[in-house]
């Protein structure tokens, strides 16, 4: 059964966009939260959850529903804001999130979360996940696909090159990997903390398929996305360049945004912004 | 510098705070220290040791394993390492820390500044109720939880200068409470020491006898309050080695009182309780009883709230205390 949608590139924007003001809005109530690395991937979420994953709202366990783990699981609340839009749970739960008893805690819990397929909070373990999911799919002879989405600075962590070895020799052509490209950690500039570059003949040289995209054009996303799917014998990765706390001015690219709740004034010129964009 | 002045400099201050001002004055009066981060330096507020040391100070990036494995090199090489990590990351270093740390016994400090719940909104990966029990179970490590900002100062200097091997120093990242904080500024200005194994009793009392270090002293001083008010003396221990336990002053516990509550901001199994449970049984057994995190992940929440909700609580220690002095100890709570 194919539950996409063909929908506009425009809509999708507009998903974005409420998405993202969403996000202000958590983490201004919480007075906690990721901001920037969640306004950098959102696009990519969207994209994954409006366009491309075969899933279904009314059964977020479906066994043939196609799988996203957030490797980067303090992106928490990109990933609330749109499984809210997409119908998981009602928006009017994400202003509870990180509180006491709340389904929507700091780090996704796939316990807690209707749409959560993987509980992710530790840096370096998601895509091992990722791989035993692709792995656990071709066993069971299903046809779902395996997203993973991780951050720049997680490529430090050892286990993702583990991980990412394992499913190249398991031919995993059922995973596909998405690097939030943002350029920054949480301390400072990946390239100057630690250099992950040459990052695509890294990962070409550990067999996988690459490709490299802006992480902010719909378009580019989407038919990267796509693509992956066709190719045979191997996992994907799309390294998306993307720009942290993108959508809001005063956050991009600007380290200080890592996990700085916003205050009231800082939200309403955010909410602003985003209402213009 | 006098205690008098460490302590001026870190009045007030959070647990990290104190740290990160020892770090630095360590620093300046030994050039073998080092410093080895995995990304985060300044939630461990190393940031200052590495402006003004840049070249000691290494950040390998979101790789705690790596960092761990890296600091026993340089220990090797006769630095001083400190690994900064979250509370978290020392399971996922572990290995690294029993083989490379551990098993060689080199002089390397592991430092975390977010164990037990004081990152209770991050929710269960961000807590950390298990590295107590690692840590124990590894030979050779020495482990240490100062319980007030001064503590935390003189800890710190102390376990660099006077104590060469693998140490495990749990620190808290918020401030340590009033009560905690008093009672040690009066021990230590009034001349007390700190000795690693030694641990000090801050209260007398014969009735009952409360053990607690790091953020868990101020509740248990607390708690003594309370029963003092109901007429029962509990002696309180501030139990800031770990490991090695102090056995001695478990043993004048168990012979000079009817019975022991432990607490701390870590799973009941594996943790202190467990610890002075083993002194106790290899003497003579008198009734236990443990306040802690009793096996679960706990929910998401401020650590107040978390504590109130999991029993880690003066209220709790009191309760506890009372049933074992009524003859109730049997059956766990
Ligand atoms: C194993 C582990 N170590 C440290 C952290 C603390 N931490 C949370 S986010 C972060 C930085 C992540 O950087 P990156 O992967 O580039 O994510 P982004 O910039 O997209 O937010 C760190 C070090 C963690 N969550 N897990």
């Amino acid at each position: 059964m194919e539950l996409s949608r063909a929908v506009s590139m425009d809509y999708l924007r507009e998903v974005s966009i409420e998405a993202r003001r969403n996000v202000m809005k958590m983490i201004t109530h919480a007075q906690a939260g990721h901001v920037g690395g969640a306004l950098s991937c959102m696009d990519i979420l969207v994209a994954l959850y409006f366009e491309v994953m075969r899933v279904d709202p009314a059964r977020p366990r479906w066994e043939d529903r196609d799988r996203f783990v957030l490797s980067k699981g303090h992106a928490s609340v990109a990933l609330y804001a749109v499984l809210a839009e997409r119908g998981f749970f009602p928006k009017r739960d994400l202003m509870t999130f990180d509180q006491i008893g709340s389904r929507l805690q700091g780090h996704v819990d796939m316990t807690k979360t209707p749409g959560v397929d993987m509980s992710t909070g530790s840096l370096g373990h998601g895509l091992s996940a990722a791989a035993g999911m692709a792995l656990g799919g071709k066993l069971a002879s299903k046809d779902f696909r395996v997203h993973a989405l991780l951050g720049d600075g997680e490529l430090q962590e050892g286990q993702v090159w583990e991980a990412v070895m394992f499913a190249a020799g398991r031919r995993l052509d059922n995973l596909t990997a998405i690097i939030d490209y943002n350029k920054l950690q949480l301390y400072g500039a990946v390239a100057e903390m630690l250099p992950i570059e040459p990052l695509l003949m890294k990962w070409q040289a550990f067999g996988w398929h690459t490709m490299e995209v802006d992480g902010h054009d719909m378009a580019q996303i989407i038919g990267s996305l796509r693509r992956a799917a066709m190719e045979k014998d191997r996992p994907t990765v799309i390294v998306a360049h993307t720009v942290k706390g993108k959508g809001v001015s005063f956050m991009e690219r600007k380290v200080e945004w890592h996990a700085k709740p916003p205050t009231h004034k800082e939200c309403e010129r955010a909410l602003a912004e985003l209402r213009e964009a | 510098m006098t205690v008098g002045t460490l302590a001026e400099r870190v009045r007030n201050r959070a647990g990290r705070d104190a740290f990160g001002e020892a770090l630095q004055l360590i620093g300046r009066e030994n050039d073998a220290v080092v410093v080895v981060g995995a990304d985060d330096i300044s939630s461990l507020r190393g940031n200052a040791f590495a402006a003004e040391f840049p070249d000691r100070a290494f950040n390998v990036g979101i790789a705690e394993a790596n960092a761990s494995g890296v600091a026993a090199g340089l220990a090797l090489g006769g630095k001083i390492p400190l690994v900064l990590l979250y509370g978290f990351t020392v399971l996922r270093a572990a290995e690294q820390i029993r083989d490379d740390v551990c098993y060689p016994n080199l002089n390397v400090k592991v430092v975390t500044t977010s164990s037990g719940l004081v990152m209770g909104e991050g929710g269960v990966t961000h807590h950390c109720t298990e590295d107590l029990a690692v840590t124990r179970s590894l030979a050779n490590m020495t482990i240490v939880q100062p319980a007030s900002a001064l503590e935390t100062a003189i800890v710190t200097k102390a376990v660099v200068e006077r104590l060469k091997g693998p140490t495990f120093l749990r620190i808290a990242r918020c401030r340590y409470e009033d009560r905690a904080e008093q009672a040690l500024q009066d021990y230590y200005l009034g001349g007390g020491a700190f000795e690693v194994g030694k641990a000090v009793t801050l209260r007398e009392g014969d009735d009952i006898t409360l053990i607690a270090s790091g953020l868990m002293l101020s509740i248990a001083l607390h708690a003594a309050d309370l029963l003092a008010e109901s007429g029962v003396s509990a002696r309180v221990m501030n139990m800031h080695t770990i490991k090695p336990l102090d056995s001695a002053a478990v043993i004048d516990g168990v012979t000079q009182t009817r019975g022991i509550v432990t607490l701390e901001d870590h799973n009941v199994l594996g943790g202190i309780g467990e610890a002075v449970c083993g002194v106790v049984s290899e003497t003579r057994p008198i009734p236990v009883r443990r306040i802690g995190v009793r096996d679960t992940y706990c929910a998401i929440g401020p650590m107040d709230e978390l504590f109130e909700k999991y029993g880690l609580t003066a209220e709790a220690t009191v309760e506890a205390a009372k049933e074992i002095l009524a003859g109730g100890s049997r059956g766990s709570r």
